[in-house]
């Protein structure tokens, strides 16, 4: 307490700046008085009297000292002193000052904002209390590490498994899938719905905005009346944010005929848009209005994510074992369902960081290079100021002061340094982060796109990210002033400013840095090169589809006769040459059809029937996506319901399942699909023909065995036309869209995009790759120009003597650039040596994401080498013209 | 002793303080009556004492020093941690090496 009170008082003194010194001066002079005159009394001559009472009072000064010590804070004090000091230091010198600042605040703030989108796109926690509890199950194969379950399996699992048992606790499912909302004028639009457990938002912590979320009390209640949730989005655009919407109905359509009522009962927050940070969907139900709306029977097939909160002390590793257990017993129960079926548990977190996987691991090291750039850069600078100022500091070191008190001053400049361009880079990343987003290919686009669900915020996060850097970058710059400023020798240093033996020993530092500096800096351009060039690849490059105008409607499926009509009427449309049709086209956001059972009759050693996934497509599809047939033959017209059943194969299935031979005339098959011609027994289809490889869910994806089929036999009640045209596909769009709705308002497409929008979409990781990695690339170059400049200026000013003893002893100064040239060059090659290095490990990280390109190939090193070249001109430039132009009386001089 | 004599000679100048102290130690404290002048600010910043100008015998303006409620309780509790240590340390040298056997 007395502490306390002490200390209070001594902080309000250093921050009033109050002093006690005149009324200590005035004590002591009453105190001196009193004794003298008490001396006096006793009889003493008045000067005698004066001179005892000051030798019994003692050493004014002293005093006076003490005094002040235990009147303020002496150690803030003197820090307060400090930071004066250095802030009048770094005020002489505003250009060091203002380069130093804006290349740390270069490098804090654009890693900062990579930070920032990778924390947004992958990292960034579920907005739920305690999302570190908050696990994902995933069933596994030998070929899916993260499957999706059926609905009854989600039951038996949440039944088992006891480390998810508990009030606030819970496994959840969770299926995106579509709904379709009437619009006042007859068509109809497409709600992304997530279909939940009934339990989702209790379990899992969501709290809604306006009214209530169902919970599992209301199962019951919910078999007869269906209940949705709007998400937020959905709310703020289809019911303008309507704050009375909570206890209203809806209507949700189902085909043509099927209408139902359903009531809302409450708006999620903007903070909780979906389970993964990308994705924002329009409303949530639970699955007992999918068993109202007559679509029970899909709940058995495998479509619903599992995630869970655990039980307050129940481990990870718990449920991990928990699930393996259930999927074992699920396997040995239904080995035909569910043999080699598995499941596996990770922490929410660890399942971002591996969505954020290689992609983020490359963007985050190349930001990393950058940020040791501006470190080196601003190294640089620390240590030509500390050697222009060793004549200052020996000054200092001379009338005492002592190494601990300047180095404590130099660390301060530095602190001071970081901590300016700690709020500059802020800045800088809240300016990127506004721009990030439009950068990136979201979304494809379409007729009416939707607002993304990525916003970037420059939160506590990055700040917390930028500060740590700051950190490191104030560690890393201390080991300047404590290793150089703290040695200047008193002797050694005060005749003149630049003696030769410091310098000469900071100069082979700032050497081994400037290597470093190139090496980094061609590494990062070698793989700015191949990103680019990946970029480009997947733009350009062959890739079994077509790069032509195609616009792409999905629909509900009509049948027959209408979807002639809808042929019809797209045909009439101007600029179209080709329509043709399939379940789905290519590289669509949405799950196409798979073959959960394929028999392969004439292979004795493939007796378990695999599953491969398939396209139902009209007999032109295939010739109008561009995917080419490189065996056998096309679809024609001849095979429909009426002709042998037939399929087409892939390459990759071709190499799977018949390496080496022509699969022409075998058959497969398929217990999915009714065999019209004999009922009852599984249908077998033909292999008419090869095609080629094309991508079905993803530009770059590994592609794997696929089939096409007749369109005749889907089965799943969706179209999707593709348009062939000359002109620009999305400008049809609007013309498209009426010539369906003209033969039914139901077949208002639910997505209507373009191919190459298709394309671009998928392409997006590489176009977002290439971006950063030129912007961050482009920013080392400036950082290294800077570097290497200001190192040259450096050495010319050191040997500026030497060329003058050179001139004056008849060198030319075309002799005076070659001495400098030659010592450019050995620097840039000793540092290319190195970036080679740095290249081939980056290029062992980078070969995952690209995209059609070899690492480190002929053109992403060729190009690197000339950029670097010519930047290395630059910066060489001036010093070298300074070096030829040294007048050697004037250099010697100097000294 | 600051405390004490305050507590004896009510409100009292610095001098006046340090004479006192002199008085009673026998001029065996105080080497340097000057650093009296610290102990009294830091017992003030503590809210053991009050300060206020004031003349003094011969009419010097003089800063007077007295013992606040803060400051008595203070000495209350020195006072009595002294005698306990004191007695502590007494008994130590009465105790005779017959006592322990």
């Amino acid at each position: 307490m007395r502490t306390l009170s002490r200390v209070s008082t001594r902080l309000r003194n250093v921050a009033t700046l109050r002093r006690g010194d005149a009324r200590l001066r005035e004590e002591m002079e009453s105190h001196i008085a009193m004794q003298t005159e008490e001396n006096i009394r006793v009889g003493m001559s008045a000067d005698e009297a004066r001179r005892q009472a000051r030798l019994k009072f003692g050493a004014v000064e002293t005093i006076r000292e003490a005094y002040h010590v235990e009147e303020g804070l002496p150690l803030i004090e003197d820090l307060l002193h400090d930071l004066r000091h250095s802030v009048r230091a770094l005020r002489k010198s505003p250009a060091f000052t203002s380069v130093a600042v804006v290349t740390l605040a270069l490098g804090i703030g654009s890693s900062a904002a990579i930070f920032c989108l990778m924390d947004a796109l992958w990292l960034h926690p579920m907005h739920v209390p305690h999302p570190d509890r908050v696990v994902r199950i995933f069933g596994t194969t030998k070929q899916d590490q993260e499957g999706e379950f059926s609905y009854p399996e989600y039951k038996a699992m949440a039944q088992r498994m006891t480390a998810f048992k508990g009030p606030n606790a819970g496994v959840v499912a969770i299926g995106g899938r579509g709904s379709l909302m009437p619009r006042p004028d007859g068509t109809a639009e497409l709600l992304l719905t997530n279909v939940v457990s009934d339990n989702f938002f209790t379990a899992l912590g969501v709290r809604p905005l306006l009214g209530r979320t169902f919970t599992a009390q209301d199962a019951e209640r919910l078999r007869t009346h269906p209940a949705v949730v709007l998400g937020y989005s959905c709310w703020k655009r289809d019911f303008g944010g309507d704050p009375k919407i909570v206890g209203r109905s809806m209507t949700l359509l189902r085909g043509k005929d099927h209408r139902y009522q359903v009531d809302v009962w409450g708006v999620l927050p903007s903070s909780f848009r979906d389970t993964n940070p990308d994705s924002d969907r329009d409303i949530w139900m639970p699955t007992q209005d999918w068993s109202f709306m007559g679509r029970g029977g899909e709940l058995s097939y495998r479509w619903f994510n599992l995630l869970g909160r655990l039980a307050p002390h129940a481990t990870v590793r718990q449920a991990r074992e928990q699930a393996a257990a259930v999927a074992s017993a699920l396997a040995i129960a239904e080995p035909a369902a569910n043999r080699g079926r598995g499941a596996r548990v990770a922490s929410d977190f660890s399942y971002r960081k591996s969505n954020a996987g290689t992609t983020g691991l490359v963007l985050f090291v190349i930001a990393a290079g950058v940020v040791l750039l501006a470190f080196v850069n601003v190294a640089h600078l620390l240590f030509s100021r500390a050697l222009n100022r060793s004549s200052e500091m020996s000054l200092r070191l001379s009338l005492g002061a002592t190494r601990w008190i300047i180095a404590r001053q130099l660390l301060l400049e530095n602190f001071l340094i970081v901590a300016l361009s700690l709020v500059l880079g802020l800045g800088f990343a809240v300016g990127l982060a506004a721009v990030l987003p439009r950068l990136l290919v979201l979304q494809p686009a379409m007729l009416e796109s939707r607002t993304s669900g990525l916003n970037l915020h420059v939160d506590f996060r990055v700040f917390l990210f930028a500060s740590a850097l700051a950190f490191i970058s104030t560690l890393f710059l201390a080991v300047i002033p404590l290793s150089r400023a703290a040695r200047p020798e008193l002797l050694t240093m005060l005749p003149a400013g630049s003696t030769t033996h410091t310098a000469a020993r900071a100069s082979r530092l700032r050497r081994a840095a400037i290597w470093l500096q190139i090496g980094i800096s061609f590494a990062l351009l070698v793989s700015t090169a191949s990103l680019v060039q990946s970029f480009v690849n997947a733009r350009t490059r062959p890739i079994g589809l077509t790069r032509k105008q195609l616009l792409i409607a999905f629909t509900q499926d009509p049948g027959t006769p209408l979807r002639n009509d809808v042929i019809a009427n797209l045909r009439a449309l101007p600029g179209v040459q080709s329509v043709a049709y399939a379940i789905r086209a290519p590289l669509m956001p949405s799950e196409g059809g798979i073959a959960t059972k394929v028999i392969f009759p004439g292979q004795p050693e493939l007796q378990n029937p695999v599953a491969i996934k398939y396209n139902a497509v009209s007999p032109s599809f295939l010739n109008v996506t561009g995917t080419r047939i490189v065996r056998g033959r096309g679809f024609t017209a001849a095979d429909d319901l009426n002709g042998p059943p037939v399929v087409i194969v892939s390459q990759a299935m071709v190499r799977k399942y018949w390496p080496g031979q022509n699969p022409i005339g075998h058959s497969v098959l398929l217990p999915d699909f009714d065999n019209v011609m004999r009922r009852g027994t599984p249908l077998e289809a033909r292999i008419i023909g090869v095609a080629e490889n094309a991508p079905v869910n993803q530009i770059g994806e590994i592609s794997e065995p696929y089939m096409y089929l007749p369109f005749h036999l889907s089965q799943m009640g969706e179209v999707t036309f593709v348009v062939g045209t000359q002109l620009n596909a999305m400008s049809i769009a609007r013309d498209a869209r009426e010539a369906l709705i003209h033969v039914n308002p139901l077949l208002d497409p639910m997505l209507l995009t373009s191919l190459p929008e298709l394309i671009r979409f998928s392409a997006g990781d590489y176009q977002m790759m290439a971006e950063l990695a030129t912007a961050l690339g482009l920013i080392g170059l400036v950082l290294t120009v800077i570097g290497l400049y200001g190192f040259l200026a450096f050495l010319v000013t050191q040997r500026q003597r030497e060329i003058g003893i050179r001139m004056a002893l008849g060198a030319s100064r075309e002799a005076t650039v070659n001495l400098i040239a030659r010592d450019v060059v050995r620097i840039a090659v000793i540092g290319l040596a190195i970036g080679l290095v740095l290249a081939l490990a980056g290029a062992r990280l980078e070969v995952a994401v690209l995209f059609d390109v070899r690492p480190l190939d002929a053109l992403s090193l060729s190009s690197a080498l000339a950029i670097l070249a010519s930047a290395v001109l630059v910066a060489a430039w001036l010093p070298a013209r300074r070096a030829a132009a040294v007048e050697p009386m004037e250099a010697l001089r100097a000294e | 002793m600051v405390l004490k004599t305050l507590d004896v000679l009510g409100s009292l100048h610095g001098y006046g303080i340090a004479r006192r102290i002199e008085q009673i130690s026998g001029d065996a404290l105080f080497v340097n009556q000057g650093t009296l002048y610290p102990v009294l600010l830091r017992l003030e910043q503590e809210g053991a004492i009050a300060s206020e100008w004031g003349p003094s015998e011969n009419n010097r303006r003089a800063r007077f020093y007295r013992l606040t409620r803060a400051g008595y309780k203070l000495l209350e509790t020195e006072k009595r941690d002294w005698e306990q240590t004191a007695a502590i340390i007494a008994r130590f040298f009465e105790v005779k090496a017959e006592d322990l056997a």
